[in-house]
């Protein structure tokens, strides 16, 4: 059964579109605490994780009829609605306002996105595709993905004249969809 | 300008998945997205590349009462059942997605309406771009108490003695209908409660002598085009 302890997120996001709330609360309860990381980790605040991810669920509710298993996982789809969200909250206003609140205590300033992909053996390829990239070209692509930076917000960041950061993630990313499909 | 070698768009599509672009490039990605459904393929593949980096994020646990306020903000009737034929369509999660994401984009206030639409209703939009273009020119919405507006988000205009004239052709259609000719403030009010012209219904808007086309039919130039999009 849809909303049982063992259904799957593909689904509980079917369960949704027949109108099933238990299906969205068991989906909330497996899938909230990964979506507000990655929507604290680009927004770098609480409460406007926290409106990212209330909105994004409202949506996932409205839309669960127009999610396809036959494209994606349901985990790629909500990351996608989540990630959307945030980047766009964080494009609308400016970084400057958001940071007037103090950054929540739970973004780790030393993560490594690299050694925590490393640890999860569904993502080998992946890894040892940015392993593959120059550092500075690895550093720019997952500075702008886990962060949620801009090309000139990962300029400043780095240090790296914008010019130059452009050329590393378009080159990079290249690189990176041509051995991803090796 | 969105561009037409095939590799050039997969790095666009690239950057955009990452979130690099600034506002205004992501504005006009999703317009294109709208109506160029090769490009939308890149950028779910780009997604679906980039997931396992997504996961790897650490979870943190949301706060408390995030649940009680997402429960309370659901409507109150279960969501509409769809055509099962529709939801197959493999574009519409993106037309949904960034359909309504380049409407609030665009504006606050239509985000509003959008918000406030879609529980009961769908809400109907389409972006319209000059061929190629990433430049969103006009947006078309319905209005919540039934026909559609159109606005001019970058001031186009025709030039002296001529008009700009809108026009909507059904998909499967060969002939299109015009809606009007655009006023030179460019918001033009057309349809009502019950004009429903279907899903992936295509608006052009063409340039016109100054009273319009004396033919019924587009006489002048295809300038802006763009696809009637449901987010509902």
């Amino acid at each position: 059964m849809p909303s049982s302890d063992h259904a799957t997120p593909e689904e509980l996001v079917v369960a949704c579109a027949k109108g099933d709330r238990k299906a969205l609360k068991r989906l909330y309860d497996q899938e909230s605490p990964r979506l507000f990381g990655l929507a604290l980790r680009i927004v770098r605040q609480h409460s406007a994780a926290a409106d990212a991810v209330q909105d994004a669920f409202l949506q996932i509710w409205l839309k669960a009829a127009l999610f396809d298993p036959t494209r994606g996982s349901a985990r790629a789809w909500m990351a996608g609605i989540v990630r959307y969200r945030a980047l766009d909250t964080v494009k609308r206003n400016t970084r400057e306002m958001l940071c007037n609140e103090p950054l929540h205590p739970e973004i780790a300033e030393d993560f490594d996105p690299l050694a925590a992909l490393a640890a999860n053996d569904d993502s080998t390829r992946l890894h040892a595709c940015l392993e593959a990239l120059e550092e500075p070209k690895r550093r720019a692509i997952l500075l702008a993905f886990t962060d949620g930076l801009s090309h000139s917000e990962v300029a400043d960041r780095i240090a790296a004249p914008l010019g130059t950061v452009k050329a590393w993630i378009r080159r990079g990313m290249i690189s990176l969809k041509a051995c991803v499909e090796q | 300008m969105i561009p037409d070698d095939p590799h050039e768009r997969d790095v666009l599509a690239g950057e955009f998945v990452l979130g690099v672009l600034d506002r205004a490039s992501s504005v006009a990605m999703l317009a294109a997205l709208e109506i160029d459904a090769d490009l939308r393929g890149r950028v779910e593949q780009w997604q679906n590349r980039l997931q396992p980096l997504a996961e790897a994020i650490p979870a943190v646990l949301p706060p408390g009462d995030l649940w009680r306020r997402i429960e309370a903000a659901l409507p109150a009737e279960r969501p509409k059942a769809r055509d099962p034929r529709r939801a197959t369509r493999s574009n519409d999660i993106w037309l949904w997605l960034f359909g309504s994401a380049a409407a609030a984009s665009l504006s606050a206030a239509l985000a509003m309406s959008i918000l406030v639409v879609s529980p009961r209703e769908p809400a109907e939009i389409a972006v319209l771009t000059a061929p190629r273009s990433l430049q969103a020119q006009f947006m078309v919405e319905r209005q919540p108490g039934g026909g559609f507006v159109l606005t001019s988000l970058a001031g186009s205009s025709a030039t002296a003695g001529h008009a700009l004239e809108l026009w909507a052709l059904a998909p499967g259609a060969h002939r299109p209908i015009s809606l009007g000719v655009i006023p030179s403030d460019g918001r033009l009010v057309f349809g009502n409660a019950r004009f429903a012209p279907p899903a992936g219904t295509a608006l052009l808007i063409s340039l016109e002598p100054a009273k319009g086309s004396p033919t019924g039919q587009p006489t002048g130039p295809v300038l802006f085009q763009g696809q009637l999009v449901r987010s509902g």
